[in-house]
């Protein structure tokens, strides 16, 4: 069995790109929201969305041609990058052969499918463009990473939607802890698009202007996009090559109550969250913080501080949800909830709930951090991620020891 | 330094608030404190970049019990700047 630890942090973001503006704008709270441009939102009834802004694949990529990729491959092959940088990895110095990515991803590739679907409507199925076809497959996110970073170690895009990120860090730190990979970059990715958009609108689930969750009058959420990625490694491969270590991976729990396809259940939550903290051999009265799935919903934010009290007693751990300033990024959700844990530890501080302003006597007993971050000596982190169907996963990270 | 020579007490713990300051800068660069000097410059010196930049921010932070503005980060390129800043948003008397 082998330590697994965190040694490069990869985001491409709606609150910046790479570790350093990610880290700014996440101790001073800065939201990530403007208006739709990536299709035309213009005769939907919520036009607000997480977009990032400012990414240039060319600069960041140095082996993928961006017009082969699709928008969700660049993401996730760009944080990839990042997140080999950030780590000093020299990749020529490393075994391929025991390298490896994966990707946890929501949609795949979503422009690529709404630019098919257009043309569908417009002109029949012959007129599909076979271009956009190649782009589709969603395993090509992980093999994105692969070319990109020149990994020829196993590569795995999981579907597992809104908890992917965090099923990939869980798949990761297993091939690691088991000594089957020395390096693995657990990634997700997703795309702003307006099939999703439009499906959660039609949901009734979509905030018109800000997502504010755990407060008592929050609208819901808003959608987001981005690419995360973390570099996980051995602890003998960082040490070998005196690496800094961010944070160790201490385990992770999965579950699926298989009962609802939208809405959240406590129980099975609350079943997710020991299953994590089994795996990681750690007490509930541990954990300092808890970066929530928190999607600024009703429903889920009551399942979630339902399940946390069920686990934690009545006064649980801070909790605060990035995605109050991302949106819901989907499938790299869990994987910038991941960073943002990993920083907690690494730099002490707590990232903020923004647009907080009523507690809501329902979640009693919740601290959601609001509207500031705040300075705390973080040891161990909790991690939560929730998909559709009651697909759980949840990663736990602690100070390297 | 603007900070008064004023009693022994008073230069003692200027000398060991700076020595702290030292320290945390020190960690974050991979450097032993004695290597950084009060006017040297994080970035081009001691090859900092925007990342050990507010991993010092964070570390004042802890340390002092404080918050600085990240706007301030501009303004904290040597152990004096920082110096400054740090007193300023503690609130020390200089």
């Amino acid at each position: 069995m082998h330590r697994v630890v965190v040694t490069g942090l990869g985001p491409v973001s709606s609150i910046g790109i790479g570790v350093a503006e990610f880290t700014t704008a996440l101790r001073s709270g800065r939201s990530g929201i403007s208006e739709v441009r990536s299709f035309d939102v213009s005769k939907f009834p919520r036009r607000m969305a997480g977009e990032v802004r400012g990414f240039r694949p060319e600069a960041l990529l140095q082996v993928l041609e961006p017009e082969r990729w699709g928008k969700a491959s660049q993401y996730a092959a760009a944080a990839a990058r990042l997140a080999a940088e950030d780590a000093g990895l020299d990749l020529t110095s490393i075994d391929v052969d025991r390298a490896g990515a994966v990707a946890g991803t929501t949609g795949g590739e979503s422009q690529a499918l709404d630019a098919l679907a257009a043309q569908i409507n417009s002109s029949g199925y012959a007129a599909q463009d076979p271009g956009l076809l190649d782009l589709l497959p969603s395993n090509r996110i992980s093999h994105a990473i692969s070319t990109e970073l020149g990994l020829a170690g196993e590569s795995m895009t999981i579907g597992t939607a809104c908890s992917a990120s965090n099923y990939a860090i869980g798949y990761a730190f297993d091939l690691l802890r088991d000594g089957e990979a020395d390096v693995m970059f657990a990634a997700g990715a997703d795309v702003v698009c307006r099939w999703t958009h439009a499906a959660f609108v039609r949901l009734g689930a979509m905030a018109p202007e800000a997502c504010s969750p755990f407060d008592r009058d929050r609208p819901g959420m808003l959608t987001g996009e981005g690419g995360s990625a973390l570099l996980l490694e051995t602890l003998e491969h960082a040490q070998g090559r005196g690496a800094r270590i961010y944070a160790e991976v201490l385990g992770y729990g999965v579950n699926c109550d298989a009962k609802h396809p939208v809405a959240p259940d406590a129980g099975s939550i609350a079943a997710c969250m020991r299953a994590a903290h089994e795996n990681a051999d750690i007490k509930p009265s541990e954990v300092d913080y808890v970066c929530a799935h928190g999607t600024g919903t009703p429903a889920n934010d009551a399942a979630e501080a339902d399940a946390l009290r069920e686990v934690f007693g009545p006064a649980p751990p801070p909790i605060s949800s990035i995605k109050s300033m991302l949106g819901h990024t989907m499938g790299a959700a869990s994987g910038f909830g991941a960073i943002a844990s990993v920083l907690a530890i690494h730099l002490g501080f707590l990232p903020p709930t923004i647009n907080w302003s009523t507690p809501d006597p329902a979640l009693h007993g919740i601290d959601p951090v609001p509207n500031r971050a705040r300075a705390a000596k973080v040891r161990i982190a909790q991690n939560n991620g929730f998909a559709f169907a009651g697909n759980n996963a949840i990663t736990m990270f602690g100070a390297p020891a | 330094m603007n900070q008064q020579k004023g009693t022994p007490e008073k230069m003692n713990q200027t000398a060991e608030r700076m020595s702290d300051i030292r320290e945390i800068v020190a960690e974050v660069l991979e450097l032993s404190p004695e290597e950084i000097s009060e006017s040297g410059d994080f970035i081009e010196e001691y090859g900092a970049d925007s990342m050990s930049a507010i991993e010092i921010l964070a570390g004042l932070d802890r340390h002092f019990d404080i918050e600085i503005p990240q706007e301030h980060l501009a303004q904290m390129r040597n152990l004096r700047e920082v110096y400054a800043v740090v007193a300023r948003e503690a609130s020390w008397e200089v």
